[in-house]
């Protein structure tokens, strides 16, 4: 309820004056209670108030102050309290009596008196208002994160898509071969495949998971790899998890799949994948190497979308706090990754 | 102090005009006060029943307001005894407010037998308007029934005291000068005649 009155101009200003008014017009009452005379003239004393007040929200203040002519500003400021004080003279010598003919109204207050009065107005609606338009700053920074979290969410979420059909769509084309090859084994990779996809559907909507649950993953799908490879390939998984830190979830996989998209096939002699893993309390380290297909030597993988996916995310998740190098050469292909701990 | 003020609007009212305005604080300040010369004589009304004797006086006489306020310089302060049934005498002051002039009355001929009667004495002013042409006195008093009205129905914004009907003006000096001044043009705030007296050598 405060924030929506925050919020909305015309609401707060009109709490100001009210609030303003009630409390003039117990200042200003000469009896305890109040009359119809004292209710006219508390009035006019805030309508002579209001107008230098608007004079300087309206005009001065986005005029000179926000301009930064903090000299013309505060000489334009201080004759305004003048002038102010000459309005509110004007209003109840002059005016008043035309409005309300029926009453005899005089001011109280000497002009001394009143330069003091509206000193005091002018100098705390300025406050006000400065306060307020900080106020709007920091809500407009807060919401501007916000929306940038937001489309950072955004962008992390369709890139996770992006990744998971991939990964849906070869593991399940590695089953459907092992089906007739070896049931049991088909069986076996069945489970893998179901644990992957548990990991896909519920571990992967967390921002962080912990790093063995992202190394079961890894031998999951090499051992679900395994079963579908052909002739004697080398695949080496070797980790050393000093302390089980957090890391977002499916960031080494894509370059694990890649290594058997790209790397294993039975033309190449002696065909590798190397992957290895250290984390302690200050980095994680993964690397990711292949033997090159060479039956396909217009391999493009250095500009595909699964190293620029990897890039944008490590560059959204962990920026300023990651290291992501590959080199390609005439046998091997070798991408690592690493990442600054974040415990 | 309650039968004091009653006593001393009597004599005001019986006196001084037909009837008259309490206020606690004068209408001058000592800076603004004015002197005519021309003031001081024996002054008659057409029946010759009332007369008002008005001199420049000296500080021998004794007030509260005198005790209070002893920079008064003497030339400024005059002494007018009004002689009717009773007899009164007032301090004056002159003052000019907007376009005329005003005087400021302030009895002085209670002289008070014992210290208790004087502590209680409660000091009040009463004004009119005046003009002096020459051997002619027009003396322009307020219409109390009006401004008592006024107040009553919170017409006027002014500070007040209202004791057994009586109106007591508490409005400081600056206040009464501004409504004055303000309205010195409403014929309604003034009786509609003035009194008017003759000077006789």
């Amino acid at each position: 309820m405060i924030k929506k009155v925050i919020n909305n101009t015309i609401a707060l200003h009109l709490v100001f004056w009210i609030l303003s008014y009630g409390i003039l017009l117990n200042i200003l009452s000469i009896d305890e209670s109040f009359f119809t005379i004292d209710y006219i003239f508390t009035g006019m004393f805030v309508f002579s108030l209001a107008v230098p007040v608007y004079v300087n929200r309206f005009l001065l203040i986005p005029l000179l102050l926000y301009k930064s002519k903090y000299f013309v500003y505060s000489t334009a400021f201080i004759a305004l309290i003048f002038l102010g004080a000459l309005f509110n003279e004007l209003l109840f010598n002059n005016i008043v009596d035309f409005i309300f003919p029926n009453y005899y109204i005089i001011s109280s207050y000497e002009y001394e008196e009143l330069l003091l009065v509206f000193l005091v107005f002018l100098v705390s609606t300025t406050l006000l208002k400065l306060s307020k338009e900080r106020l709007n700053q920091l809500e407009m920074k807060s919401q501007l994160a916000r929306l940038k979290e937001e489309k950072m969410r955004i962008e992390l979420k369709s890139l996770k898509d992006h990744i998971n059909p991939h990964f849906l769509f070869n593991n399940l084309n590695t089953v459907y071969s092992l089906i007739e090859k070896d049931s049991k084994k088909a069986e076996e990779a069945i489970i893998q495949l179901s644990d992957i996809l548990r990991f896909m559907i519920y571990q992967v909507k967390q921002d962080h998971v912990k790093i063995t649950e992202e190394v079961k993953l890894i031998e999951n799908y090499l051992n679900l790899q395994r079963n579908r490879i052909d002739g004697d390939v080398k695949i080496i998984f070797d980790y050393d998890i000093q302390v089980d830190t957090f890391i977002a979830p499916l960031l080494m996989m894509p370059l694990v799949e890649n290594c058997f998209k790209h790397g294993i096939t039975t033309q190449n002699k002696n065909p590798r994948i190397e992957i290895r893993l250290f984390s302690d309390e200050r980095k994680i380290h993964f690397s990711a190497l292949n033997s090159l297909n060479k039956s396909k030597p217009n391999d493009k993988r250095t500009g595909g979308s699964g190293l620029k996916n990897i890039k944008e995310r490590l560059e959204y998740i962990y920026p300023q706090k990651h290291d992501f190098v590959y080199t390609l050469n005439e046998n091997t292909f070798h991408a690592k990754i690493i990442i600054d701990n974040e415990l | 102090m309650k039968t004091i003020f009653q006593l001393l609007f009597l004599v005001c009212a019986t006196v001084l005009m037909s009837s008259c305005i309490a206020s606690l604080n004068p209408i001058y300040d000592e800076d603004e006060l004015i002197h005519d010369p021309g003031l001081n004589g024996k002054w008659y009304d057409k029946d010759e029943n009332k007369s008002i004797n008005t001199k420049n006086t000296s500080f021998k006489v004794k007030t509260i307001e005198r005790k209070k306020n002893m920079s008064h310089k003497m030339k400024k302060l005059y002494l007018w005894t009004f002689y009717d049934k009773d007899t009164a005498s007032f301090t004056v002051h002159m003052v000019k407010i907007g376009a005329h002039e005003y005087l400021d009355f302030f009895p002085e001929s209670f002289d008070f037998e014992n210290d208790l009667a004087e502590i209680c004495f409660f000091p009040v002013h009463a004004f009119c308007r005046i003009k002096r042409n020459g051997d002619n006195l027009k003396i322009h008093a307020f219409d109390f029934e009006y401004i008592k009205s006024l107040i009553e129905n919170r017409e006027l914004r002014m500070e007040y005291k209202m004791q057994d009907g009586h109106l007591l003006l508490m409005a400081p000096t600056e206040d009464l000068q501004k409504f004055i001044k303000k309205y010195e043009n409403d014929p309604c705030l003034f009786e509609n005649e003035p009194q008017i007296y003759i000077r006789k050598k």
